[in-house]
């Protein structure tokens, strides 16, 4: 269970991804930044959203966990989330 | 950590090797200090973007050898990492572990490594397919749910 108060660090590959919220908390908005990135990624339209819960696929931690990647380097996602 | 445990606790964070290869080809920000100011104008509150500010770094070296995969991204992302989550002792918080293990294996060749008595053999190595370190507590699913991640500290 994931306090939706502080950042969450995702790192490598996934199917999907779900994060249950202490306290049922209801996100509204999650952002997300490739932790070699300098900017950050409104998601909110590409998640799940549901009381308690936020479900992120796969294809979107994978896209923006590598936003910044070096050309020819194969290491793998990592992103911080915010949740709002 | 209990498999068991561990298991309720990420039955649903599904992690497959599912093979791997460059990614996109966006231009690379993190080693230009210019961009620190930029990052502190994103979305994330500014104690949060002044953490994860950029710093000079070396640039990526050529790989070793063919077959080798440079993976220097990653550091970067951990080391960044760190300074929205620092450090904590094992044991310090709870930490969720998948029973499942994924294996990779490598052959060794002669100059693959300082540990030349391992030319010649094939290792593998097995690691839980996720882990989860600062969940704020176990959870349970009633179905296919739980949670999984790092939370920073």
């Amino acid at each position: 269970m994931v306090d939706a108060s502080k950042p969450v660090g995702v790192f490598g590959e996934y199917r999907s991804l779900t994060l249950a919220l202490a306290g049922g908390r209801r996100v509204a908005r999650v952002l997300a930044q490739d932790l070699a990135a300098d900017r950050t990624v409104d998601v909110t339209g590409r998640v799940a959203l549901q009381a308690g819960r936020v479900t992120i696929p796969g294809a979107v931690i994978a896209e923006v966990g590598r936003s910044a990647q070096t050309p020819g380097d194969f290491s793998r996602p990592g992103l911080v989330l915010r949740l709002e | 950590m209990g498999p068991v445990a561990a298991q309720r606790a990420i039955g649903h964070c599904e992690s497959d090797d599912l093979g791997h290869g460059p990614g996109s080809a966006a231009a690379r920000a993190v080693t230009d200090p210019a961009n620190a100011a930029a990052l502190a104008s994103a979305h994330f509150p500014a104690d949060v973007a002044a953490r994860a500010a950029p710093t000079a770094s070396p640039a990526v070296p050529a790989p070793a050898k063919p077959g080798f995969e440079p993976r220097a991204d990653e550091v970067t992302r951990a080391v960044r990492w760190q300074r929205l989550a620092p450090a904590f002792a094992v044991g310090a918080a709870a930490t969720a572990v998948s029973d499942r293990v994924l294996v990779d294996r490598w052959r060794f060749a002669k100059g693959d490594s300082w540990a030349t008595w391992l030319e010649g053999q094939e290792l593998p190595q097995g690691a839980p397919a996720v882990s989860a370190r600062g969940p704020s507590r176990w959870w349970t699913p009633r179905s296919r749910s739980a949670s999984s991640a790092s939370t920073a500290r």
